[in-house]
């Protein structure tokens, strides 16, 4: 039971981090490198807000929000000057270009923040467990989350039933089209990338008290928020929550039964979803 | 004046002796000492580079002002390995290629593998930084070539075999490490002198297969939880940097400090203290390569850690600024005790020296040129009443010689 809730909790973990990676593949059809670089930012920028020990749950989740709205707007310079100008080369640019922007990110990690090991803690009210029907849960583990499900219904209404996301999804679908009908195209990639980049920093803000922060922080959710992205199904945000479940799910279940294999069945995971389902569970997404 | 036979062949014997002198000897007349650095000094591996450089300049710094190498300057030329053997390899070449012939190069061991047999080519002598991999003194040993840095049987060894003497009642041991390959020495050595110590006592100790945990991973909740449901009352924890930092983060809800009786971590030393500060584990042992509160009696170490404090305003350096310093001071001290710059003077004298150094007296084991000096060990934790949130409890000190392991120089420990 506590490999479930466990599972739970990597799986809300790592979909925090992917679903600004799957949104910003389902507009512009760019695989961010850099992604997990935002992520470290915004923990970086968080941590500066609260400090080493944050006073209340609310003070995380505010440190949360403004380290949020500080990447969303790195977010949209970097799409004014990086990804509008590769939106329609070869995706091994793409690649190449984010890449650069995730080295130029932890140089500037480095620059402000040195290479130091820095640690946040929980604050008060998450940092302890609770005993659920017999079953010891560290109260963090339900923050978390608790976390990722609201963001899942919040990205979801936003995008199948409020009007900016229905803008976002026919830009993404027909840019041409959407011009025509007197949707300012531009304009509305913008705050769709800026958003896609806010979600990074906010994952970074709210997982802040669960990693330590140094300048390889992106690397540490970067693959497996990948992993979740290419089995639910690229730029599909409904099938990016269900494949990180499954993922926690699986690896839970591999500390189990494979303890001599940490994190071998994520692999095979990914192998076997992809063999059943070649474009993701819930198929590929222009959102 | 004039020039007979007799004045010509003493004339140019003197100067074809003075041009083929060693260049040490004109050093001494005003020239400088030059000693490569190769270390880590950008991507993943800088924290460390920098500790190496900052504890060769300190070095170079201090022997300076005190004269130098025979009247010599020493300069120090750093170069960036890149964490790369191509990257190292680029540096060595270029720093041999403009006549340097003394290097210090460290951390990482696949670097060392690179440059390793370029030595004769290029009549270098090498003192290798903090380096533990045994290949480095054993299948890939190089006889110009010293290990400044702790093998894993010595510091691990002698680990196991302290905490069998500290804490006889624990008789069952939990580990926990990253599923790396190499830190696999760690554990077995940890664990073989564990059992020694006790084996020696009378008594016996269980110790568990290890715990492994993803390097790099987000969560260890799994791990903790199978840790702790081991019902092993000691624990040696073999995760490094941010993934150690991380497990205790998320161990404290699981209030590890109640579940173990004795917490031991392989390495991280300072480095949990000063990231969690007043959420440190209560006690933690852990192994370190100098302390300077534990050398109390070593006017080096004291020098040492007074520059550092001046040049970074950080009371606990990582041990990696000692040991680079005494790298710097054994070629220095060699190349002053020797008078040349040649391997094959340096090498025997670095063998027969022992110099004092932040680490105490440096002495290398003859036959493979592994470091055979002391070894730290300190227990620190949580403590309210220090500003810090933290304290530094007890320290302990083991000849390290006597945990070195067998001497195998071109062969592979068995």
């Amino acid at each position: 039971m506590f490999t479930l809730v466990n599972g739970l909790t990597t799986g809300m973990a790592v979909f925090l981090v992917a679903a600004g990676l799957t949104l910003v593949f389902g507009i512009m059809r760019i695989l961010n490198f850099a992604h997990g670089a935002f992520f470290m930012i915004g923990a970086y920028v968080a941590s500066t807000l609260v400090g080493s020990a944050p006073r209340s749950v609310l003070a995380l989740i505010a440190a949360a929000v403004v380290a949020a709205l500080v990447v969303g707007v790195l977010g949209i310079v970097v799409q004014r000057f990086v990804l509008r100008r590769i939106q329609h080369v070869d995706e091994h640019y793409m690649l190449i270009a984010t890449f650069a922007v995730m080295l130029v990110c932890v140089g500037f990690v480095k620059l402000i923040w040195g290479l130091e090991f820095l640690s946040v803690d929980p604050p008060p009210g998450i940092d302890t467990g609770v005993d659920i029907f017999g079953l010891f849960v560290p109260s963090f583990s339900l923050f978390i989350i608790g976390s990722g499900v609201v963001v899942f219904l919040v990205l979801d209404f936003v995008i199948h039933r409020a009007w900016t996301g229905k803008m976002i999804t026919a830009i993404a679908r027909d840019g041409w089209m959407a011009e025509l009908l007197g949707i300012n195209v531009p304009a509305g990639i913008m705050a769709a990338v800026g958003g896609s980049f806010a979600l990074a920093g906010l994952a970074g803000g709210l997982l802040l008290p669960n990693q330590t922060l140094s300048p390889a922080l992106g690397d540490t959710f970067l693959l497996l928020a990948f992993i979740t992205v290419v089995i639910g199904g690229l730029g599909n945000v409904r099938g990016a929550f269900i494949a990180a479940i499954l993922l926690g799910l699986i690896d839970g279940l591999n500390t189990m039964f494979l303890p001599a294999y940490p994190g071998v069945a994520i692999y095979v995971g990914m192998v076997a979803f992809l063999l059943m389902w070649p474009n993701g569970i819930l198929g590929e997404s222009r959102l | 004046m004039k020039l007979n036979r007799r004045h010509f062949l003493a004339t140019s014997a003197a100067g074809i002796g003075a041009l083929a002198m060693p260049g040490v000897l004109r050093a001494q007349q005003g020239e400088t000492v030059r000693i490569g650095l190769i270390t880590t000094l950008s991507g993943p591996g800088q924290l460390y580079g920098n500790y190496i450089k900052d504890g060769c300049e300190i070095a170079v710094e201090r022997l300076n002002a005190a004269g130098g190498v025979n009247g010599a300057k020493i300069e120090l030329v750093v170069r960036d390995d890149k964490n790369s053997p191509e990257g190292a390899v680029t540096a060595f070449r270029e720093l041999t290629g403009n006549g340097i012939k003394l290097f210090a190069q460290g951390t990482f061991t696949a670097n060392l593998l690179g440059t390793l047999p370029l030595l004769e080519e290029a009549d270098v002598t090498m003192v290798m930084v903090g380096a533990s991999a045994l290949a480095l003194t054993h299948e890939a040993f190089n006889p110009r070539a010293f290990r400044l840095g702790f093998s894993s049987p010595m510091c691990f060894g002698g680990y196991g075999n302290l905490m069998a003497q500290k804490h006889p009642e624990i008789e069952k041991w939990a580990m926990l490490r990253s599923d790396v390959t190499a830190l696999a020495d760690i554990t077995n050595a940890f664990s073989n002198g564990l059992k020694a110590g006790t084996e020696k006592a009378g008594r016996k100790v269980e110790v568990l297969d290890p715990v492994l945990v993803p390097y790099g991973g987000a969560d260890f909740r799994n791990q903790i939880s199978n840790i702790i449901g081991s019902g092993a009352p000691g624990l040696f924890n073999v995760l490094q940097g941010a993934d150690a930092i991380s497990y205790y983060k998320q161990a404290r809800t699981f209030s590890l400090d109640e579940k173990f009786k004795v917490l031991c971590d392989s390495a991280n030393e300072f480095a949990i203290a000063k990231a969690m500060g007043a959420n440190t584990p209560a006690s933690l042992w852990s192994w370190t390569g100098w302390y300077p509160a534990a050398n109390k009696d070593n006017a080096v170490s004291d020098e040492v850690h007074k520059a550092y404090i001046k040049l970074r305003g950080d009371e606990y350096p990582n041990w990696y600024i000692g040991v680079s310093h005494d790298s710097i001071l054994t070629i220095a001290n060699a190349v002053a005790k020797a008078g040349s710059l040649d391997a094959a003077k340096l090498v025997p004298t670095i063998e027969a020296e022992t110099p004092q150094g932040a680490l105490g007296k440096i002495h290398f084991r003859k036959e493979d040129h592994a470091f055979a000096g002391d070894l730290t060990y300190i227990r620190f934790g949580r403590d309210d009443k220090n500003a810090n949130g933290w304290s530094v409890f007890e320290t302990a000190q083991l000849p390290g010689a006597e945990f070195l392991e067998r001497a195998t120089p071109g062969s592979k420990l068995n």
